[in-house]
């Protein structure tokens, strides 16, 4: 775990995201900004450390198969399906994430012959398979939702664009980081000058 | 009900070790980007557990006088997840070492704290990341820190947090369980004087530690007699420092101007302006941050 002192400027690090369209974002915005603020906190270089990229995220994911629920309501009016589907869509994500972790995760590791407990990774690209599994068939229904899941889909593909781009700009990535101090792991005394 | 079948059920009340286990799990396993998602449906709830709820709602009602049953329903919901999101957090610390970004206020005071060359006190409240604070300051300083922890109520919460704190704490921090009222005491005076500093949170008096009277939000209220006690007896200040959550893995840090239980023939009157000091200090970062202020009982016998 890398931290640094920064300033508020730097959270837009690259390494502090996850999803290669913030990523993307990050760079656009630090590659030609001048670093005028005091380095006066700690960052922490992890991948998952953005607030707006997990809450974003995370309630957009909400959002979207809540449509996909009210979508597949079809007896009721859409305000009413749409309030039914927050909470299937709630649980669902729970469910989904449970299978992830107690059926997948095992099998997986069972196969690769590599036991651990920390599922973070294997989980996240389970549950987004399946979540694009998901939006794939909804896509092909003939209902209103179909529009939310041709967005969830644009949205993935979009994503792996940036993370194509990301791939070719990866020098120039790394400078940035370098530039603001990324690569150092520094646990230094706060009062150091 | 049969002693054994209460044995299995009290795992999972509210203070039961099933949900320090559910939660261990759940770091290790659910995607990060759907953290807050799972943290908001399990946050409403917790909501069900009507004691908490009602707690938190009376002292909102002491904290934000004139505030209204309903919004403060939506405050406790706030409260609520708060506390989650500092759980969360803390065992994701213990779990996989991911540390949360640090903004400082009172950087003057944090400095004296650590460069002081005799013992300190810190004094807290239950608001935002004591444990990790205690973490980060025992990372990033050379300094020694004690950090004094109520025992979990829960025999077995006990148990296992107990094994967890000694597996995953940072070099340089001890953890000490506070469990009577003089069991500690002797160890704590013994650290101040070989220039430790201990962190303790002087907001809530568990049963069985002495307490000094106090006025908090107006009301009746008591702080653990501990800290001014050790600051009385081993010479040493007392730095008033809070810990608020500022987002999603972000917290500020601010470390007050320190003050002295200074020792006078009258010893009540020495401890009464201490503690209307630190009373002080606590109503302002309370006022301030209502929302992260983890006290699931009524703070005043006045409030029940």
């Amino acid at each position: 775990m890398k931290l640094i002192k920064g300033s508020e400027e730097m959270r837009w690090m690259p390494s502090r995201y996850h999803f290669a369209l913030f990523r993307l974002a990050g760079w656009l915005r630090l590659r030609n900004a001048r670093i005028a603020g005091e380095r006066d906190r700690i960052l922490s270089l992890h991948r998952y450390q953005s607030g707006i990229e997990m809450s974003g995220v995370g309630f957009w994911t909400l959002l979207t198969v809540t449509c996909w629920f009210a979508g597949l309501l079809r007896g009721l009016p859409p305000p009413l399906a749409l309030l039914a589907g927050l909470p299937l869509a709630w649980i669902s994500l729970q469910v989904v994430t449970a299978f992830a972790a107690l059926v997948i995760a095992p099998l997986v590791r069972l196969v690769a012959r590599r036991p651990g407990e920390n599922n973070l990774a294997l989980n996240s690209f389970a549950v987004m398979l399946m979540l694009v599994a998901a939006a794939s068939w909804i896509s092909m229904q003939r209902t209103w939702a179909r529009f939310a899941a041709w967005q969830f889909l644009a949205l993935v593909a979009l994503n792996a664009l940036a993370a194509t781009l990301l791939f070719f700009l990866r020098d120039d990535v790394a400078r940035l980081e370098r530039t603001l101090g990324g690569e150092t792991s520094a646990s230094s005394s706060f009062s150091s000058p | 009900m049969s002693e054994s079948r209460r044995s299995f059920l009290s795992r999972f009340g509210v203070y039961g070790v099933f949900w320090r286990q559910f939660l261990r799990w759940a770091v290790l396993n659910v995607p990060m980007w759907l953290e807050p998602v799972i943290l908001a449906f399990w946050t409403a709830l917790f909501l069900l557990w009507g004691a908490g709820r009602r707690g938190v709602s009376r002292n909102l009602r002491a904290i934000l006088p004139g505030s209204r049953a309903l919004p403060n329903f939506f405050r406790t919901y706030r409260v609520f997840w708060n506390f989650a999101w500092t759980i969360a957090d803390h065992m994701r610390f213990q779990e996989l070492r991911v540390v949360p970004d640090w903004e400082f206020d009172g950087l003057e005071n944090f400095r004296r704290l650590e460069s002081t060359p005799e013992g300190a006190i810190i004094l807290t409240a239950h608001m935002g990341n004591y444990d990790l604070g205690a973490h980060l300051f025992a990372t990033m300083s050379d300094r020694r820190i004690v950090m004094v922890r109520a025992p979990e109520t829960d025999a077995r919460t006990r148990e296992w947090v107990e094994r967890h704190h000694g597996r995953t704490a940072a070099e340089g921090l001890t953890i000490g369980f506070n469990t009577g009222a003089g069991e500690l005491a002797l160890d704590l005076l013994s650290a101040l004087r070989n220039g430790d500093i201990i962190a303790i949170q002087g907001d809530r008096v568990t049963p069985g530690i002495s307490a000094l009277p106090a006025k908090l939000f107006g009301h009746a209220a008591e702080v653990p007699a501990g800290p001014f006690a050790l600051a009385m007896a081993a010479g040493v200040p007392i730095f008033p420092l809070f810990i608020a959550r500022r987002g999603l893995r972000r917290y500020r840090l601010f470390v007050g101007e320190p003050f002295e239980v200074v020792r006078s023939r009258n010893r009540t009157e020495s401890f009464e302006r201490a503690v209307r000091r630190w009373t002080e200090e606590l109503e302002i970062a309370v006022r301030a941050a209502w929302f992260q202020w983890f006290n699931f009982a009524p703070f005043s016998k006045e409030l029940r």
